[in-house]
This record gives structure tokens, C-alpha cells and sequence, in this order.
């Protein structure tokens, strides 16, 4: 009898241990499980209160209308013209022109440019998504060898951004081009208008370290998009982007 | 009569783990003065993230939220007794509420959310040292950032390369890793910081914390990413080349795992990897058991929080 409580109270150890051991899990077995909180959970008021001001100035900053498009701004990674591309270096070659009157043409990179503008009116908040980045505005002069490096990069990629010249891509390489209405003559120097991280050697742009000269100045890309629309807006004029062939695609 | 109390005995015990399960009853109420429950709370790549994402048809709409997320954090600390909260970086850049303020915001309300410390992202270089600098005194807790040597910066002595907490008598010993910073941040946000290899640097601080200063647990904050198709160093290979390493908090490849992956470590021990997607949509939980007496890790559960 005394011998069969003893085996019981061994036995009820042993389950009493088993049973801790079945629920805690070894280390590197865990017991996972997912919980979607959802708004029933609420938010913490103090936050919200804390919050209201700083967000009070970014809606009255961000939700500012700075003009109108008349045309969808979009991008399309793989065409050779967007109306997004256009838009941004129409405003980048304005932007450097009036910096710099020597500026003949602007370079940008479709990777660089980072959202859509749908028609109708544009916002502070529009610029911001287009261009997020802390990017500032540079002027380039670099050597017609530079120059040739670049129309090969726009190949590669199949059109880059730009403004102030037209080419005609071929298969291979690219014809017919010109910079400010005049044929490109590679023994001359030229002025271009970008932006620091691509002027650095961002997006596989190398070609543009140890240019003949540069400049850059304390004017954010994003900034200048800004005061490129509010200017237009300024005149009565809205912004009226079109594929105008600039780059023509006659691959096969 | 042997019969029955054992079949009661039973069957209090399935209630009683279904509930602890369910979370209705605090561990405590069962456990022993040996057991002592740990519960780490995680973030990364929250990304200037502050109001929850628009509802404009987007993939994440509704979700996130530093309010909504507080608020969850608040209801776990008042539940668990021991609660230690991490960020793995790129706290910084998504948002205009970072153009606009500077990461001021993103500091200020993690100092609010209390949290224990946080690693440095390659985002939080955007506005370089000096506008990361700027920052700092806003934000009341710690960035530990083992490998990056920033001695010849001017976040010389501004950041630490470890922490010990020390919650319920356990000692966790934190260290943080930062990603190669060459060709992946601009030179002039980062000047003369020096990456340190990661590897060695987790070695000699995982020495140092388990084995010098005798801390019941390790965690690293990563923001190595979670896993690379080369031999770029990441959590996963990290784990499985170091010891000692209990938990890597990872970030930077905005990887959602619906839960953590465990991986055998050189030492034969088990280093669980985690990283909870980005943008604050989620908050990452991991409960730890500690039996006290044996200064012995006995489970862990993890939940991943969706805020939403």
C-alpha cells in the first residue's frame, strides 16, 4: 500500500514535469502565432495629441495645390519617352537654364524619378513622392567623350530622361543627334544640368567623374520641380506634357 | 481514487496551458519563483512611417500607425512584467514627415513608446552625421552600433557598442550590427565611419557578454538583411557562423516572416532569426521563459502584431 502511494506520487511527479515539459517548448521550437490587431485595438491618445501639430504642418505644407497637368504623368520603365520623363527633364533643363544660361541640355534616370502624377491639380506632396531623395542640382561641362558615353548609357537603357536634344535610337547605337537644334560634334565641349547622385556616379552613370568643370548648387532637385510648376502656375500656364518624340525609337 | 485525481490533475492542466496559451492568464500565476518571463518586442525599417498608410487603394492601406502601435505596447507592458522593446534601423526616410523635420518626429515618439535601444540603418545616414547627430538628443535611449568605428566622426562616443539589461534578474546583453556602408550610402553621409566586419565583431562581443559577463541571453539588432543569393553576409549566415547568439533582430531587406526561423549555430545551439516586414505595419513579439535556477532558456513563443 505505502509502496503504491510512493509509485503514485513518483507518477504524479512525472506527469507534473511532462506536463511543464509539453507546454515549454525546448528553445528553437517556438510557438509562433500571427495577430492582426485591428482599429478595435484604438490608438494611443497622447500620441495622437502629440502628433497633431507636426502633422497639422506637414497636411498645410504637403496638401498644397502648386498647379494643374493637363496629361497623365506617368512612367514606364521599359518606353523610351514617358510623359513623367519628360515633365522631370523639361523642369530639370528649365531649372538649370536659370542657374546657368550656358546649360544646352538635361540628363536624368528613369530609376531616379518615383512616382506618378495623375491629371489634375499637382501638390507639394506630388513633388515629394516624385522626388523623394535629398538630391542637389549640379552643372556639368564635360567633353564631347563624355558626352558619347551618356548617348550610350540612354542606348543601353533604351531613352533616359533628357530635354534639349533629340537622337533616334537604333538597335545598336543612336542616330540624328542633336543638341539645341544643332548636330552633335563629339571634338566639343557641353553643358548639361543634373543632379548630385547621378553627377557621384549613381545609377551607372561613371561616365561623368572629371568633368571640365562643376557646379553644384544649394537648390534640392525636388525644390526646383516646386518652383518650376509654381512659376508656371504664376503665368497662368498649366503643365501641358506630350510624347514629342525627343527620343525616337527606330529599333527593330 | 489514485485514478481520479490524476484524470482531474489532467485535465486542469490542458485548461490551464490552453489559457496561457490563449494569453488570458499570466504566466506568473502558474509558475514557480524559478520562472521568470521575458517578452521582446520588435520593430524595423519603420521608415518615417507615422500615420498609418493611406487608404488609397495601395496594398498596405490602413495599416501602421506610431499611435495605434503605442497603444499595443502600452497593453503588453501593462500584461507582461518584463518587457524589452528594439528597433533594427532605418528609422529615418520614407515619409515627408522626415524632409520636414528631420527624423525629429521618429525620435521623439520612440523615446515616448520607451523603447530600450536601436541599431543604426543605412537610411539613417540620409542627412549624413551631422544631420543624424542633430537628432540624437531627442532620442532617449540608446544606438548601438558595434561595427561601425565612428572614432574619427563627430558621433565619436555617441554611440555604444553594447548594452546589458537586466529584467526579473535575467541579463541580456545587446549588440547591433550595421551594413557595408560603401556603394550603398553616399560617402559624404558617412565620411570617415569604418564598417568592421561583422562576423569578427559579433564574436568577440558575444564573448564577451555570455561569457565574461555572464548574460543569460544574447540578442544582436541587425540590419545586415535577412538572407542574400551570394555570399554578401546576412542574419541567416551570421547565425550559422557564430555561437552564442540567442536572438538576431533583423531589418534592412523588409523581409515579413510569419515567424521566426531558427537556426542551428556553429556552437550546435539554436540562434533565431526574425525581421517583421517594414514600415511599422507590424510588431514582432517573442516570449521567453527563463527557469531562474538553472539560468536555462526553456521556450519561447512569437507572435507577429499586425498594426491595422
Amino acid at each position: 500500500m505505502f509502496q503504491k502511494i510512493r509509485w503514485g506520487a513518483l507518477l504524479f511527479s512525472i506527469l507534473l514535469i511532462a506536463g511543464c515539459k509539453t507546454y515549454y517548448s525546448p528553445a528553437g521550437a517556438p510557438a509562433p502565432r500571427l495577430i492582426q490587431i485591428n482599429d478595435q485595438l484604438g490608438s494611443d491618445t497622447a500620441i495622437v495629441n502629440y502628433l497633431a501639430p507636426y502633422k497639422a504642418r506637414l497636411d498645410k505644407e504637403m496638401n498644397v495645390v502648386i498647379g494643374e497637368t493637363v496629361t497623365d504623368l506617368t512612367r514606364q520603365y521599359t518606353a523610351h519617352e514617358t510623359t513623367m520623363g519628360n515633365f522631370f527633364s523639361d523642369a530639370l533643363l528649365s531649372i538649370g537654364q536659370e542657374l546657368d544660361p550656358a546649360v544646352q541640355i538635361s540628363f536624368a534616370t528613369k530609376g531616379g524619378i518615383r512616382a506618378d502624377v495623375p491629371k489634375g491639380p499637382m501638390t507639394v506632396s506630388n513633388m515629394f513622392e516624385v522626388m523623394p531623395f535629398e538630391n542637389y542640382v549640379v552643372v556639368l561641362t564635360i567633353t564631347g567623350s563624355q558626352f558619347l558615353k551618356m548617348l550610350d548609357h540612354i542606348v543601353r537603357a533604351g531613352g533616359q530622361p533628357v530635354a534639349g536634344m533629340t537622337l533616334t535610337l537604333t538597335n545598336t547605337t543612336c542616330e540624328d543627334v542633336m543638341v539645341q537644334g544643332k548636330p552633335f560634334d563629339p571634338s566639343k565641349n557641353y553643358t548639361i544640368v543634373t543632379y548630385d547622385y547621378l553627377a557621384d556616379g549613381g545609377d551607372g552613370v561613371e561616365y561623368f567623374r572629371n568633368p571640365v568643370k562643376f557646379e553644384k548648387y544649394n537648390l534640392l532637385m525636388r525644390d526646383g520641380l516646386i518652383n518650376y510648376v509654381k512659376a508656371k502656375t504664376a503665368k497662368g500656364e498649366k503643365i501641358n506634357v506630350h510624347i514629342d518624340n525627343r527620343i525616337k525609337d527606330a529599333r527593330k | 481514487m489514485q485514478e481520479n485525481s490524476r484524470r482531474s490533475f489532467l485535465k486542469l492542466s490542458g485548461t490551464s496551458a490552453a489559457l496561457i496559451a490563449m494569453g488570458t492568464l499570466p504566466l506568473e500565476a502558474f509558475a514557480s519563483g524559478d520562472l521568470v518571463h521575458l517578452t521582446i518586442l520588435h520593430t524595423n525599417d519603420v521608415h518615417s512611417r507615422i500615420d498609418p498608410f493611406p487608404m488609397d487603394g495601395g496594398r498596405n492601406q490602413g495599416l501602421g500607425g506610431v499611435a495605434r502601435r503605442a497603444s499595443v505596447i502600452e497593453k503588453i507592458r501593462n500584461e507582461e512584467p518584463n518587457v524589452l522593446l528594439f528597433d533594427a534601423g532605418d528609422i529615418f526616410q520614407g515619409t515627408p514627415y522626415f524632409n520636414l523635420f528631420g527624423g525629429e518626429l521618429e525620435f521623439k515618439l520612440m523615446t515616448r513608446m520607451a523603447y530600450d535601444a536601436a541599431t543604426m540603418g543605412n537610411h539613417d545616414f540620409d542627412n549624413g552625421l551631422d544631420g543624424f547627430d542633430k537628432q540624437l538628443p531627442h532620442a532617449q535611449f540608446p544606438f548601438i552600433t558595434s561595427n561601425y568605428d565612428f572614432s574619427d566622426t563627430i558621433l565619436n562616443g555617441k554611440t555604444i557598442d553594447y548594452k546589458i539589461f537586466k529584467k526579473g534578474g535575467i541579463k541580456i546583453g545587446v549588440f547591433g550590427l550595421g551594413i557595408e556602408l560603401e556603394g550603398l550610402v553616399d560617402r559624404k553621409c558617412y565620411l570617415n565611419a569604418r564598417y568592421l566586419d561583422p562576423v569578427e565583431t559579433a564574436n568577440k562581443w558575444t564573448r564577451f557578454l555570455k561569457h565574461d559577463q555572464k548574460c543569460d541571453m544574447v540578442i544582436c539588432l541587425s540590419h545586415l538583411g535577412y538572407k542574400y543569393n551570394n555570399n554578401k553576409i546576412s542574419d541567416v549566415a551570421l547565425a550559422a557562423m557564430t555561437r552564442d547568439i540567442d536572438l538576431i533582430i533583423g531589418g534592412h531587406t523588409h523581409t515579413f516572416l510569419n515567424q521566426p526561423e531558427n537556426i542551428k549555430n556553429a556552437g550546435g545551439g539554436i540562434t533565431t532569426v526574425n525581421q517583421v516586414g517594414f514600415a511599422g505595419i507590424n510588431l514582432g513579439r517573442l516570449d521567453y521563459v527563463f527557469n531562474k535556477a538553472k539560468g536555462k532558456k526553456q521556450r519561447k513563443e512569437s507572435r507577429v502584431i499586425t498594426i491595422g
